[in-house]
């Protein structure tokens, strides 16, 4: 989904393309490897997310699901193939923060101990994602279900 | 949240006396002493939705309102579903726990709901906010004050689930045995949990050691994903630091005052009043209503000053950037006010933001503009004038114009005081020019002789646009139903598109400006006002060109 930005008529330069497009792939892999990263939390899996993850953020997302992985049920993550990415913000404006908005369809599936399914999930997710003006790090987001 | 220097109002708002009074007690009792964080405790005789709604009480509310909660308290509110209580807690500062049966869920979609009925809730909300306003399990956890002990929360939630009163209460026993797991970062004694601590009102039987998450009978936990979005409700309730709109994120634009929610007025508290009934189109269908006759131009002009015009002009635009926000458009505010300019008075803009003098340059020269600064609030580009004189060309105008029009689905233009004139010097050419490329004209009046006649010569200008005259309201009933004032506006009203009152709040629109507040943050009535003005604008009709 294209933003708001680039939907202006604004001259590009072929520089500001290049740079454009070479931080857009950073925050497309940090979207990537975030939501990855949540669907193994949410398994009880363990991932590194201290390693591109504001602390206090990577302390919350932690301590937010903790709860959920007790009690002996575990999720079975499916966010399926595809997500929806819209990127704001002005990529080339060193000096800003950029934010991501990511939707995509959950279809976890909670199964108990003896492997019976508990609740499919049938959901929409949106997570927004808020990284540093260098888009080497993720320091907030907001999940939200639908 | 951190608490280090602030200060909470937890008032109890239950129907039923015995059960506010017995809340507020147990949240008293149960307050940490040497919280960074000070809190009053308390519970007004006017409770429920009248503590909102009733009109009759108001008076007396206020003057129970300032005896007894502090002015930098943030108010917490508790309270128990009833019909109509959501429409009252639209735009009000404060936070809200409302309890909720099982066929309510959802009406606060904003704020804290909790599952329980009516007999429960009580217990319900003391464990809410023990938990919500508890010492931050881990270090830097944003979502925790320090004012309680977590652990008087598990100590609830057991007294909960011995008293049957609540299906939630092994899940909330559950999350208070995981959080007391982790060391706390303040610890504190041990309380013993003797049924004699508490309030009479709570006659419950003394709690068991048997965790009531290893009952078979309990619901199982909910998935981490559905926790990790509770967690970003709370955090986006508590945290001011996530941007709501991409106008936020520029770094260096959290001054003071300028990215922080507005501190509590006791103004916002609802009255009994249309202005306070909230707007009748939703966001969605203002913004579609913008959009499909976008791109458009709202000049916001005047003979006479002192009406309120930049006011109204910041008003407009931030309300129609917010609508816009949510359907991914932008809105602008332009500063025409060649001879004074201050729309940024409004905005509270940095000194060195892009100008329209410098735009017009860049698209005179035929180089690219530089990028406006964009206001505090959401999805509003700002585009400042220069203090030093400066004049343009009808050319520098529609070349300006056509760059904004490509770029914003509003761009609201505040003017000089000047009738429109090409003739009669640069202020009165550039609203002259500005006029020609409008689509709407928006002319603020109050309610006196003179600027009535302003209004009525701007009305005589030639190939003017469609038209909006926002009608500063007297609070003299006098003045308001004079002959004379009624005799005007039945005038005007029949010569422009729709006359719209706007309520005088010119101290406090003042204060704000002091203050670095952005204008429609002044009061809910003016959120609301401004928010009409904008609806009737993208209401007005397309303007005939020839």
């Amino acid at each position: 989904m294209k933003s708001v930005r680039q939907r202006l008529p604004i001259p590009r330069r072929r520089e500001d393309d290049d740079e454009r497009d070479r931080r857009t792939t950073l925050v497309i892999g940090l979207v990537d490897r975030f939501v990855f990263d949540l669907g193994v939390l949410a398994a009880g899996g363990e991932a590194d997310i201290e390693s591109y993850v504001a602390p206090d953020v990577a302390t919350r997302v932690r301590s937010a699901m903790r709860p959920g992985l007790a009690g002996g049920v575990t999720t079975r993550p499916d966010f399926g193939e595809y997500a929806q990415v819209r990127i704001e913000g002005e990529l080339l404006d060193e000096d800003a923060t950029v934010r991501a908005v990511v939707e995509f369809d959950d279809r976890s599936v909670r199964v108990d101990a003896q492997g019976r399914t508990v609740a499919r999930m049938r959901r929409r997710v949106r997570l927004l994602v808020l990284f540093d003006p260098a888009v080497t790090r993720v320091i907030d987001h907001r999940l939200e279900l639908t | 949240m951190s608490a280090e220097g602030r200060s909470f109002a937890f008032i109890s708002l239950l129907r039923d006396e015995a059960g506010a009074r017995g809340l507020s007690g147990l949240l008293e009792g149960l307050a940490r002493p040497n919280a960074e964080a000070t809190s009053v405790f308390l519970v007004p005789d006017v409770r429920g939705l009248d503590f909102f709604a009733a009109s009759d009480r108001q008076a007396a509310l206020d003057r129970w309102w300032g005896a007894n909660v502090p002015g930098d308290a943030l108010p917490v509110y508790l309270l128990s579903h009833e019909s109509g209580l959501a429409d009252w807690l639209h735009g009000l500062d404060g936070v809200f726990f409302v309890t909720v049966g099982d066929g309510d869920t959802g009406a606060y979609p904003q704020w804290t709901e909790v599952r329980s009925d009516m007999d429960g809730a009580p217990l319900a909300l003391a464990e809410t906010v023990i938990t919500r306003y508890g010492v931050a399990p881990d270090p830097g956890a944003s979502n925790s004050a320090d004012v309680f002990d977590l652990r008087d929360a598990r100590m609830i939630a057991r007294l909960r689930a011995d008293s049957d009163t609540t299906r939630s209460a092994a899940s909330a026993l559950a999350s208070a045995q995981e959080s007391d797991a982790r060391p706390l970062p303040k610890p504190a004694p041990v309380r013993p949990y003797a049924r004699q601590d508490l309030p009479p009102l709570f006659d419950v039987a003394e709690p068991t050691a048997t965790p009531a998450a290893s009952d078979p009978t309990a619901s199982p936990p909910s998935d981490p994903i559905e926790l990790l979005a509770a967690e970003s409700e709370r955090a986006e309730r508590q945290s001011p630091a996530w941007p709501p709109s991409r106008s936020d994120w520029r770094a260096g634009s959290a001054a003071p005052g300028n990215l922080t929610a507005p501190r509590w007025r006791r103004s916002l508290l609802p009255r009994a009043s249309p202005w306070s009934r909230g707007a009748r189109t939703t966001d969605a269908e203002l913004a579609a209503l913008l959009l499909n006759r976008a791109p458009r131009i709202v000049v916001v002009g005047s003979r006479k000053g002192g009406v309120g015009k930049t006011s109204h002009a910041a008003g407009m635009a931030i309300s129609g950037g917010a609508v816009l926000d949510s359907v991914g458009h932008v809105a602008a505010i332009v500063d025409a006010n060649v001879a004074n300019p201050d729309a940024w008075g409004q905005l509270s803009l940095p000194e060195h933001a892009a100008t329209v003098r410098d735009v017009v340059a860049a698209l005179a020269r035929g180089t690219q503009p530089p990028s406006p600064i964009h206001s505090a609030t959401p999805a509003l580009a700002c585009y400042p004038e220069r203090r030093d004189g400066t004049e343009y060309s009808r050319t520098d105008i529609h070349r300006l114009a056509a760059h904004l029009r490509a770029r914003y689905s509003l761009v609201v233009v505040d003017m000089s005081n000047r009738l429109p004139d090409p003739t009669s010097g640069p202020e009165a050419a550039v609203a002259a020019f500005w006029l020609e490329e409008a689509d709407a004209l928006v002319l603020p009046t109050a309610m006196s002789r003179q600027d009535f006649n302003g209004v009525l010569d701007y009305l005589d200008v030639r190939g003017r646009p469609p038209t909006v005259v926002p009608c500063i309201t007297s609070g003299a009933r006098r003045n308001r139903r004079h002959p004379v004032t009624r005799e005007y506006l039945d005038v005007i009203a029949s010569r422009v598109d729709r006359v719209l009152e706007i309520p005088d709040e010119a101290e406090n629109v003042r204060l704000a400006g002091m203050d670095g507040v952005p204008v429609q943050e002044v009061s809910a009535k003016m959120r609301v006002a401004y928010r009409a003005l904008t609806e009737a604008v993208a209401r007005l009709p397309a303007r005939a060109r020839a």
